[in-house]
C-alpha cells in the first residue's frame, strides 16, 4: 500500500489447506476465544488444540498458496 | 421448661360408645404472633404415636372415644403443652404454643414420644439462622443450609446449594408453593431470601414425597410468615451490605393479617454520586427484594392467602465521552424474579384438608445499551438489547386425608404452563433519522405444559413399621412433543426402639427444564431451556439408607445416611462455545445424554438443647459425570466433587442477652483441569510484515483428562456474637461477625500465568474473601 499516491496494491491470497490444517485453524478460534479466568467464571473449561502428532503435540500440515496482486487506483 | 396444661375433660358422658373412633383436629400456632407452626408434633404421650402439623399448621389425629388421653404438642424452640382429654365426639382443638426463650432448653422426658420420620430431610429453624455468624451482616438461609451434611457450597462465598452431587439448577426452590428460578443477589454472594420474612425452611435431599417433583436433587420448601395476628410489630436492620425493614400486624385481630418486608443494597447510594463527581460517569449496582403477604380467615374452615415476592439486581453505567460533549452512552442490566400466588385452604371435614394454589413466577434478564452522538444535523442513535426470560403460570390442588389413626394420604394434581424466551439479541441504529440497522436474532419462544398427578400413602403397620408409598405421574407436552413418566417413591421407616430409627428409600425424579449457565460479562446469566426432542428431560434415581438415634432424652441425636444417585440426560456446554455470540441453535452447542453418578455417607452429631447447641457434620462423597464427547467418553470428576466435607457449628448462650457462635468448615479442593504440557502454536492473524504473512507464537496448553487436578483444600473459621438489649421502644440487637478469622487464602480459581519475557509459565491462585469483620444493628418494636 502506498499512501503518497492514489494507487493501492491489493493482495488476494487463496490458500488450499490440508484437512488437518483446517481442523487446526477451526479449533484455534475456539481456543483463543477462551480467555483467562475471571472473577465470576473462574477458570474456563479446557480446550485442546487440534493435534496430529503421535507421542507429541502440534500439527503437521501443509498448504498451497496462490497470490494475485492487483493495482488499484482511484481514477 | 415444661408447661403442662390440664384442660377440663370434655364430655365424659356417653361412655357406652366405647370403641368408637373420634377425630381431633385443628391448627397449631405461636401464642404470641399467631404464626402457624409447621411440623409441630401432636402425640399420645403413652403410646408415643402421633402426627405432625402440615405446611398450614393443620393436624388431624384419630383417637378412641371415651378414653383418657394425655395429648402432647411440641415444637423445637417452644414450650411443650400436654392436654388431658377424653371425648366421645369429634372436636376441633387448636394449640397455641408459647415460644421458649432457649431452644428446647430442658425437655422433660414427659412421654414416650417417638421422634418423627426424618429420612433425608433437614429442618432448619429460622431462629438458628440468626444465631450463626453472618457474612457482611446478612443472615443467609442458603449459607446456613450449606453447613448441613449432604449439602455443599460451590465456589467461595456463593450461596448456591449442591445437594448430593447435584447442581443448583437441580434444586426445586418453592416459596409458598411457587417455584423460583433465581435465588441469588450480588453475583451469588447473597441469597434472595430475607430471613425476617421466613417462617419455616425444609430441605429434602432423599426420600422425596410424591407431591414434590420437577427437579433432580432436592426440594427446598420455604414458607413465608403470614404476619402477626395479635399486634402490630416492626423490625429492621442496618448492615454493611444491605438494610431491611419488616412491618406486620393484624388487619382484624385473629382473623386477618399482613406482612411487608423490604431489603435494599446500600452501596450504590454512596458510590453513584461519588463516581459522578469524580469522573462525570456513573457506575452503579444495586439489588432489592420485596415480600408481601395478606391472609384472611373466613371461618375455621376457610383461609385465603395472597403473596407477592419480587427481587431484582441491576447495574447501570453511564459514560460521557470527555473529549466529546455530545457523546453519551448508557448500559443498564437488570435481572431477577417476580412471584405472585393466591392460595385457599379449605377443611371439608376433620379428616380432609385441601389447598388450592394459583401462581405466577417469572425470571428475566435484560440488557440495554444505548449510545447517542449528537453532532447537530446528523444524530447517531444506537440501541442494543439482550433479553432472556422464563415464566410459569401454575395451578394445583393438594389434599391431605387422614382416614384413621395409622394412615395419612395426600393426593392432588396440577399444571404448569412454561413460556421460555431463551434469548434475543436486537440492534437498532439510526443516523440523521434514517434507520441503518434493525435486526433481531436469537432463539424462538417455546411453550410447554407440565401436568402432574400424585398419590402418597403413609401408613403404620404394627408398632414399628411405617411405610410411605407414592407415585407421581407427569406429562410434558409441547409442539409435536410428548414425554410422560411415572416416578415411584417409597420410604420405609423402622422404629425398633423409641429412640432408634432405621430407614430406606428409593425415589425417581424428573426434570423438564435445563439450565445453561453462561457467564463472561461479569454477571452470571442463567438461561433456562426446555426439554426438546433432541434434549430429553433429565432423570435421577436415588437409593438411600438412614439410621438415627436419640441420646439423653433427645438432647443429642446422631444420624448416618448413605445415598447412591444416578442421573441421566444431563447437558453440558461444548468446550469453548459461546451461546450468545453463536448463530447456531442452542441444541447444537451442547453435549447431550450425560450420565452422572454420586454416592456417599453423611454423618451428623447434633446437640439440640441446653445453653450450648450445634452440630458436627461430615460428608464423604464421590461424584462423576460422563459424556460421550468429553474426556474421551470416560467419567471425570464433577467440578464440585468433594471427597471430604466437614462443618462444625457451635452456638452458646452466655446470658439472656448475649449469644456467641462459631462455624468451621473444611472441604476437599474443587476439581479443575491442569495442563500437562505447553507448546507454541502459530497464529497467522492476516497481517503482513514486509510482504510476508506475519506469524505469532502463542503458548498453547495441552490438557489430558478433564478436572484431573485439585485446588488446595478449603477451610475457614467464622465467629459471631449477638448483643440484645431491651430499650424503651423495643428490643435492639448488635451483631458482630468475623468471616475467615484466621485469614485463610482459599482458592477461588487457578490460572496459568505466562511471562512473555522469560517464557515461564506459573500456576497461580486467586482468592476472594480475606479476614472480614462486619457489624449490623437490628431493632424490633
Amino acid at each position: 500500500m502506498n499512501n503518497q499516491s492514489d494507487e493501492y496494491e491489493l493482495i488476494v491470497e487463496l490458500n488450499s489447506v490440508s484437512e488437518n490444517y483446517y481442523n487446526y485453524k477451526k479449533q484455534l478460534g475456539v481456543y483463543l476465544n477462551k480467555e483467562d479466568g475471571d472473577i465470576f467464571e473462574g477458570i474456563p473449561d479446557p480446550v485442546n488444540l487440534f493435534s496430529n502428532i503421535e507421542n507429541g503435540y502440534g500439527i503437521f500440515a501443509g498448504y498451497l498458496s496462490d497470490r494475485i496482486i492487483l493495482n488499484i487506483s482511484d481514477k | 421448661m415444661r408447661l403442662a396444661i390440664t384442660v377440663a375433660i370434655l364430655s365424659v358422658w356417653c361412655s357406652f360408645l366405647s370403641a368408637q373412633k373420634v377425630t381431633v383436629s385443628g391448627h397449631i400456632t405461636d401464642s404470641e404472633t399467631g404464626e402457624v407452626l409447621i411440623g409441630a408434633h401432636i402425640y399420645d404421650t403413652e403410646s408415643g404415636s402421633g402426627t405432625a402439623s402440615n405446611e398450614y399448621g393443620y393436624y388431624s389425629i384419630s383417637l378412641l372415644s371415651n378414653r383418657v388421653y394425655n395429648l402432647g404438642c411440641s415444637f423445637l424452640g417452644y414450650n411443650d403443652t400436654v392436654i388431658v382429654l377424653s371425648i366421645s365426639d369429634d372436636v376441633i382443638l387448636n394449640f397455641s404454643l408459647k415460644p421458649g426463650i432457649e431452644i428446647g432448653e430442658v425437655k422433660v422426658n414427659a412421654s414416650a414420644y417417638k421422634q418423627p420420620e426424618k429420612h433425608g430431610t433437614i429442618n432448619l429453624p429460622v431462629i438458628q439462622v440468626k444465631q450463626l455468624p453472618s457474612f457482611g451482616g446478612e443472615f443467609d438461609l442458603m449459607k446456613s443450609l450449606q453447613l448441613m451434611p449432604g449439602v455443599q457450597s460451590g465456589s467461595e462465598g456463593n450461596s448456591g446449594l449442591y445437594v448430593r452431587g447435584g447442581g443448583p439448577d437441580q434444586n426445586l426452590v418453592l416459596l409458598d408453593d411457587v417455584p423460583l428460578y433465581y435465588v441469588n443477589h450480588l453475583a451469588g454472594f447473597i441469597s434472595t431470601f430475607n430471613a425476617d420474612a421466613i417462617n419455616n425452611i425444609n430441605l429434602i435431599k432423599g426420600g422425596f414425597p410424591a407431591r414434590y417433583g420437577g427437579r433432580l436433587s432436592s426440594i427446598l420448601d420455604i414458607r413465608m410468615k403470614d404476619g402477626n395476628m395479635k399486634e402490630l410489630h416492626s423490625s429492621g436492620s442496618i448492615g454493611i451490605v444491605s438494610s431491611k425493614i419488616t412491618v406486620e400486624g393484624p388487619i382484624k385481630k385473629d382473623t386477618s393479617s399482613f406482612i411487608l418486608s423490604a431489603r435494599r443494597f446500600m452501596y450504590d447510594l454512596i458510590t453513584m454520586p461519588v463516581t459522578k463527581l469524580a469522573e462525570d460517569n456513573v457506575i452503579g449496582y444495586t439489588f432489592y427484594d420485596l415480600n408481601a403477604k395478606l391472609n384472611h380467615k373466613f371461618s375455621d374452615k376457610d383461609r385465603m392467602f395472597l403473596s407477592w415476592y419480587s427481587g431484582d439486581d441491576s447495574s447501570l453505567a453511564i459514560y460521557n465521552d470527555p473529549g466529546d460533549d455530545n457523546d453519551r452512552s448508557k448500559v443498564r442490566i437488570k435481572w431477577g424474579n417476580m412471584v405472585a400466588a393466591y392460595r385457599w385452604n379449605h377443611i371439608y371435614n376433620q379428616k380432609l384438608f385441601s389447598n388450592l394454589s394459583l401462581s405466577y413466577s417469572r425470571f428475566r434478564f435484560n440488557t440495554r445499551a444505548t449510545d447517542i452522538q449528537d453532532t447537530g444535523d446528523s444524530e447517531y442513535n444506537y440501541t442494543g438489547q439482550f433479553r432472556s426470560a422464563i415464566s410459569d403460570l401454575g395451578a394445583k390442588i393438594d389434599f391431605s386425608y387422614y382416614p384413621g389413626p395409622n394412615q395419612s394420604i395426600s393426593f392432588g394434581g396440577g399444571t404448569l404452563h412454561h413460556t421460555f424466551n431463551p434469548w434475543t439479541n436486537s440492534y437498532y441504529i439510526t443516523e440523521g433519522g434514517n434507520v441503518i440497522l434493525d435486526t433481531l436474532t436469537g432463539s424462538n419462544d417455546f411453550y410447554a405444559w407440565e401436568h402432574f398427578l400424585y398419590l402418597d400413602d403413609k401408613i403404620n403397620i404394627g408398632r414399628f413399621l411405617n411405610i410411605n408409598m407414592g407415585i407421581r405421574g407427569s406429562w410434558y407436552t409441547s409442539d409435536k412433543l410428548n414425554y410422560k413418566r411415572f416416578d415411584p417413591r417409597i420410604t420405609l421407616n423402622l422404629t425398633p426402639g423409641e429412640k432408634t430409627q432405621v430407614s430406606a428409600s428409593y425415589t425417581e425424579m424428573q426434570q423438564y427444564v435445563h439450565l445453561l449457565s453462561y457467564s463472561n460479562v461479569g454477571i452470571p446469566i442463567d438461561l433456562w431451556m426446555p426439554a426438546t426432542k433432541s434434549v430429553p428431560p433429565s432423570l435421577a434415581r436415588q437409593l438411600s439408607f438412614g439410621y438415627t438415634r436419640q441420646l439423653k432424652n433427645g438432647e443429642y441425636d446422631i444420624s448416618l445416611e448413605y445415598y447412591n444417585k444416578r442421573m441421566n440426560n444431563l447437558i453440558e456446554y461444548k468446550p469453548g462455545v459461546s451461546i450468545i455470540e453463536s448463530t447456531e441453535d442452542w441444541q447444537e452447542l451442547i453435549e447431550k445424554g450425560g450420565k452422572g453418578r454420586s454416592y456417599g455417607f453423611e454423618l451428623m452429631f447434633r446437640k439440640n438443647s441446653g445453653r450450648t447447641t450445634g452440630w458436627i457434620g461430615y460428608t464423604w462423597s464421590k461424584t462423576t459425570h460422563q459424556f460421550a464427547n468429553l474426556n474421551n467418553g470416560e467419567p471425570y470428576p464433577y467440578k464440585f466433587d468433594r471427597r471430604h466435607d466437614i462443618s462444625l457449628v457451635f452456638m452458646h448462650k452466655l446470658s439472656d442477652d448475649i449469644d456467641i457462635s462459631a462455624t468451621w468448615v473444611y472441604g476437599t479442593g474443587n476439581a479443575f483441569s491442569l495442563p500437562v504440557g505447553k507448546y507454541n502454536a502459530i497464529i497467522d492473524d492476516g497481517q503482513y510484515w514486509e510482504g510476508e504473512p506475519e506469524r505469532i507464537f502463542y503458548p498453547a496448553y495441552q490438557y489430558e483428562g478433564k478436572n484431573n487436578y485439585r485446588m488446595r483444600s478449603y477451610h475457614r473459621l467464622d465467629i459471631g456474637a449477638n448483643f440484645r438489649k431491651e430499650t424503651r421502644l423495643g428490643e435492639r440487637t448488635w451483631n458482630i461477625s468475623i468471616f475467615n478469622l484466621y485469614n485463610r487464602k482459599n482458592p477461588y480459581f487457578y490460572y496459568m500465568d505466562y511471562n512473555w519475557f522469560s517464557g515461564k509459565t506459573t500456576l497461580k491462585q486467586k482468592s476472594l474473601f480475606p479476614f472480614m469483620p462486619s457489624v449490623s444493628y437490628s431493632f424490633k418494636f
